[in-house]
């Protein structure tokens, strides 16, 4: 018998056609009612979630032989399950979403277990009107203490699961002159301005304009160090940097297992075109960090820990570890005008120290109605603190109040707003308390932070396997264009020098209470 | 007629030559296997520093590395090595398998096939030299990769030869092997750590292929008028010339062996092996001797820590490399302590500096567990499931996230738990020092709350040779127990300590043990006495050490060289 070309590819087609088709079971006809929720993970019960978002893909427990779930929306249903886990086929979520918009998806989900078919109580998955930014990038890190290995920054297209590595820090870098890379953060949600640091080999930041990546070294012998937390200007090209003086110490007990704590810390302002560092704020007896624009371009938020060293026969190290719990920051704010590069005085805008707590990491929302911050006990790197928890501030009001639905009892941290503001990123330990992974939270109109979900992965187990943690997740209008090869390209030469200019800010020793108190 | 009477004989010397042909294929993997065996407690070891996890996320994250399909095939074979013989007769197989493809590939006949047991040697010496870096690899599944991918280059090489049939391809046989094993994707192994390098161990990777290279000269090799005596005298001499390098290079430090055994008994709280193995250490390394100590802290006679040698040396590691106890074991030194954080964080440097092995699994789940971290605990576990011989361990530790009596009843937490009372949170550093860090740590408690945490205190006063921290502990320990019989070895020292003008309490009218106050005396005079005869203060230890060996006062006044690394 001979079999013509054609014949073997339309064999071929059939068998890939049948083979990949999705697997639709059907319900079981009979089963008890129960009535909770089935426990899923991720736990995608009751939540809101983006029309452009990936299939959200969910495990039941391992005890459960085989399930089903029923999706049912807009007057249509589809069966999904296999095995424990319900995989979604994407294309026939994203019809279900498009149908879904504005409305719910109804899940129930049918169980069996030593033989026995268990229905459980349904739950639904809201779809809200707005999307979500098409893209965020984050990085990659093993939950390290000083020893690093093999960090990457990824970008993920957040309407399907293809991930992609904007760079990686052993593609120039071996062991003898290891590189940590770290901090990215976009112009306005674009990559054509971004950056991002590296650190020890090859050290420098990368700064891309305009699309053109070129490596400067910030650090001058006027400033602490190079910069560290960035904030790119909405419109101009320009960053405000904080410069830390950072150490690394360990707890013998707490679960928070590492403190990094900054022993000295500034904040510069960076003119990308001039290659000129200016300072904006060198309190000596204050620790100033995270600045961040709001979306006007006008105001710069920032932290600042007011701490006096008070024994001058130890290493100031030594003394910030002895006195851990002792530092605070509150949240302040500076005018800024564009047309001169100048700053306003500073402006306490939230005292958390008056609570006994700190407050870090504010971002405004893209319509400058809300700042987002995180708050724990003490101390500014609240990633590994398990009371950091998220707070919001309506600036029209200047309330605060904690997003009660979206933390957890681990550490919430490293948060951003979507380009739009409806959706907030951050990352949680919340799965298991020591690795980072990243949640979306749906922030209405009405300023209502909504339940928080884990970003969707093809394979539901794929955060019990996954052994790094995901931080500084940050949401992208378009992919990064430049390969990690060009990137390493522009690493492997020297750095541009930048210069520093000296400013009015305002420097040396100044008393907190210069400071303006806006509310506690 | 004269044939037939002259088939015997014939048959007998083929009958001989066989078996002198199937022995010379047959003694070299039987050696080879016995020099493996010898060093079971290091194979042992090396699947716990290695590991297999049978997820497609582990799959695809090491096929994403240089070389990532043989790390990968080699670290599912090294997990065999759990059971240090079936991993050796595996590895001893993939090589002879090797040289049967090099003799059909070079057609080596006779004694020329003796030749082809040299890459196979240099195989051998590459999994036994590697000594202390054992703890500084960073080749996933470096014992069988190397192999492996050698083997693969030979079975191309030799496919090659099969499809290619031509007179000439057994002359460029080489050439064609040298192709394959280039293109192979097996990365060069580099013993790398920090600055430290040691190119030495490069050189069995070199000579590997360097010998198959050199074997097609070996066609030309014929033995003058050859017999089946002189065969065998050949195969006898290759074969001491093969057992004698391999054994030459081998790293035969008894103090490492032991402490690759001692690994392996505190892993299993075998206490009593510990301490055997304690015993026969006459200059034990300072992890021997914390080993010892963590024995006899669990066993409740942290008071004989004097009896046994107390005295750390470094070890011998060669002048390539520096070894750390937090690199080796330092995890488990502290987890042992009761240190949890300490002993989570060194599992998880050592994992990011040299890999994922599958005692630091197992290390994060017994951290996770004592640390009621159940969910992170729970994650561990689920990993360790997926691998082929550790999930025994993970089912024992599965019942302790769920049911409280099982964690408590567990001996491992009744070990630790005690340890963990002593309510301090400090936030610090050990710089890479673990030794130095507990002793510091624990001579400084001021309170303790339980029992053994005390003695601890008391012992840890006394190994650090602090004498106020110990004087201190002793004046509140005889003050908290007026009733109860004070160990000896707390008098030896309170004895030399306490009762003098330095010391920050007073004991003059302690009621010492006769016994030990005239066995002080005794030791007093003798030091006097040879210290007034100008006899150096090593040369008195020496003489003093058989009879006063045991006592804290030797260990005061002898041991100067201890020295934390």
């Amino acid at each position: 018998m001979n079999i013509t070309k054609t014949q073997l590819f339309c064999v071929m087609l059939a068998v890939f056609t049948l083979t990949s088709c999705t697997h639709h079971p059907s319900l079981p006809a009979t089963y008890t009612t129960e009535t909770s929720q089935p426990d899923i993970y991720p736990d995608y019960r009751d939540v809101v979630v983006p029309p452009n978002i990936a299939p959200l893909n969910f495990g039941i427990g391992s005890n459960v032989e085989q399930c089903v779930a029923r999706f049912t929306y807009a007057g249509q249903s589809q069966t999904y399950g296999s095995g424990n886990k319900v995989i979604i086929d994407e294309d026939e979520w994203k019809a279900m979403l498009a149908a879904s918009k504005g409305g719910d998806i109804k899940v129930e989900v049918f169980t069996l277990s030593d033989g026995k078919w268990t229905a459980w109580k349904a739950f639904a998955i809201k779809v809200a009107e707005e999307d979500i930014d098409p893209y965020i990038s984050y990085r990659l890190i093993f939950p390290s203490y000083v020893a690093y290995e093999m960090l990457s920054i990824n970008q993920r297209d957040l309407t399907s699961f293809d991930e992609s590595e904007i760079y990686n820090n052993f593609i120039i870098s071996g062991e003898a002159d290891g590189q940590c890379i770290n901090c990215h953060s976009y112009q306005n949600y674009h990559t054509q301005n971004m950056q991002f640091h590296m650190r020890q080999g090859y050290g420098g930041t990368m700064i891309v304009h305009d699309g053109t990546p070129t490596k400067v070294n910030l650090k001058t012998d006027s400033t602490i160090s190079a910069g560290v937390y960035p904030s790119w200007h909405p419109t101009l090209s320009l960053i405000a940097y904080s410069t830390n003086h950072t150490g690394q110490s360990f707890h013998t007990k707490s679960h928070a297992k590492i403190e990094v704590q900054d022993t000295e810390s500034d904040i510069i302002l960076y003119d990308v075109e001039k290659n000129e560092v200016r300072d904006i704020s060198a309190l000596n007896e204050e620790l100033e960090c995270f600045p961040t624009w709001a979306p006007d371009g006008k105001t710069l938020y920032y932290c600042s820990a007011h701490f006096e060293y008070r024994n001058d026969s130890i290493a100031h190290e030594t003394e910030m570890i002895e006195r851990f719990r002792e530092v605070k920051y509150d949240i302040y704010r500076k005018s800024f005008d564009p047309q001169t590069l100048s700053f306003g005085p500073s402006e306490k805008i939230y005292e958390a120290s008056a609570d006994s707590m700190s407050a870090t990491f504010p971002r405004v929302s893209p319509d400058g109605r809300y700042l987002l911050f995180g708050r724990a006990e003490f101390g500014c790197f609240h990633v590994w603190h398990p009371d950091a928890d998220l707070y919001i501030m309506d600036l029209k009001t200047m309330q605060v109040r904690k997003l009660e639905n979206v933390n957890s009892s681990r550490a919430e941290s490293f948060h951003a707003w979507s380009s739009n503001g409806r959706w907030m990123v951050f990352i949680s330990r919340r799965d298991d308390g020591n690795y980072s992974r990243l949640y979306f939270a749906y922030f209405d109109r009405n300023g209502h932070a909504h339940k928080a979900f884990e970003m969707p992965q093809r394979d539901p187990d794929f955060y019990t396997y996954f052994m790094r943690s995901y931080n500084v997740p940050e949401f992208m209008a378009e992919p990064v264009s430049i390969s990690p090869q060009e990137f390493a390209s522009a690493a492997k030469k020297e750095p541009v020098q930048a210069m520093f200019v000296s400013s009015d800010a305002p420097k040396g020793n100044k008393s907190n209470e210069d400071a303006e108190f806006i509310i506690n | 007629m004269a044939d037939k009477q002259h088939r015997p004989t014939n048959n007998s010397k083929h009958i001989t030559a066989r078996i002198t042909e199937h022995a010379r294929h047959i003694v070299f993997p039987v050696a080879a296997y016995i020099m493996l065996m010898l060093n079971a407690d290091y194979l042992y070891e090396a699947q716990e520093h290695d590991v297999f996890i049978g997820t497609k996320q582990f799959m695809t994250d090491m096929l994403a590395t240089h070389g990532g399909l043989w790390a990968l095939a080699g670290s599912y074979l090294t997990q065999f090595f759990y059971y240090p013989w079936l991993g050796a007769l595996m590895l001893v197989t993939v090589w002879t398998a090797t040289y049967t493809l090099l003799i059909s590939i070079f057609r080596l006949k006779g004694i020329q096939q003796l030749f082809a047991w040299t890459p196979i040697c240099a195989l051998l010496i590459s999994i036994l030299d590697i000594g202390y870096w054992l703890y500084y690899l960073q080749m996933p599944g470096y014992w069988f990769s190397q192999s492996l991918s050698f083997l693969a280059a030979t079975l191309l090489t030799w496919i090659a030869t099969i499809i290619i049939r031509r007179r000439w391809q057994h002359d460029i046989s080489w050439a064609i092997f040298i192709v394959a094993y280039l293109a192979i994707g097996q990365q060069f192994p580099e013993f790398v750590k920090a600055s430290e390098s040691d190119p030495r161990l490069q050189i069995p990777f070199i000579i590997a292929p360097a010998a198959v290279v050199l074997l097609p000269l070996c066609r030309y090799i014929h033995l003058p008028h050859p017999t089946t005596i002189k065969d065998n005298i050949v195969t006898v001499a290759a074969l001491a010339i093969f057992c004698g390098t391999a054994r030459h290079f081998t790293f035969n430090d008894s103090n490492y062996h032991a402490e690759l055994r001692m690994m392996r008994a505190i892993d299993r709280s075998d206490w009593d092996k510990v301490l055997a193995e304690a015993k026969k250490a006459t200059h034990p390394t300072n992890l021997m001797v914390v080993y010892k100590n963590i024995a006899l802290l669990h066993t409740g006679r942290l008071t004989d820590m004097f009896i046994l040698n107390n005295c750390g040396t470094h070890p011998n590691s060669g002048d390539s490399l520096s070894v750390s106890i937090a690199h080796q074991d330092g995890a488990m030194v502290y987890y042992q302590f009761g240190q949890l954080n300490y002993a989570y964080r060194w599992a998880m440097e050592n994992a990011m500096e040299y890999g994922l092995k599958a005692k630091t699994l197992k290390m994060y789940v017994r951290c996770a567990i004592m640390n009621k971290e159940f969910d992170l605990a729970a994650k561990y576990l689920t990993l360790l499931h997926k691998t082929t011989f550790h999930r025994r361990w993970a089912k024992q530790h599965d019942p302790m996230l769920t049911r409280a009596d099982a964690l408590y009843q567990s001996a491992e937490y009744q070990a630790i738990s005690p340890l963990l009372n002593d309510d301090i949170n400090d936030l610090g550093m050990d710089d890479g020092m673990p030794e130095k860090w507990l002793l510091t740590h624990f001579s400084d408690i001021i309170k303790a709350n339980t029992p053994k945490l005390e003695e601890l205190i008391m012992c840890t006063a006394l190994w650090t040779e602090d004498e106020y921290a110990f004087c201190i502990h002793f004046y509140n320990y005889v003050n908290k127990h007026p009733h109860t019989a004070i160990p000896p070895l707390y008098q030896q020292a309170a004895m030399m300590l306490a009762t003098t003008e330095t010391s920050p309490v007073t004991l003059n009218d302690f009621p010492f043990d006769p016994a030990i106050t005239t066995r002080y005396n005794s030791f007093k005079n003798i030091f006097s006495t040879l210290s007034a005869q100008n006899i150096k203060t090593t040369d008195i230890g020496q003489k003093m050490r058989h009879e006063y060996g045991d006592t804290y006062w030797w260990y005061y006044y002898f041991y100067t060289d201890f020295n934390i690394y």
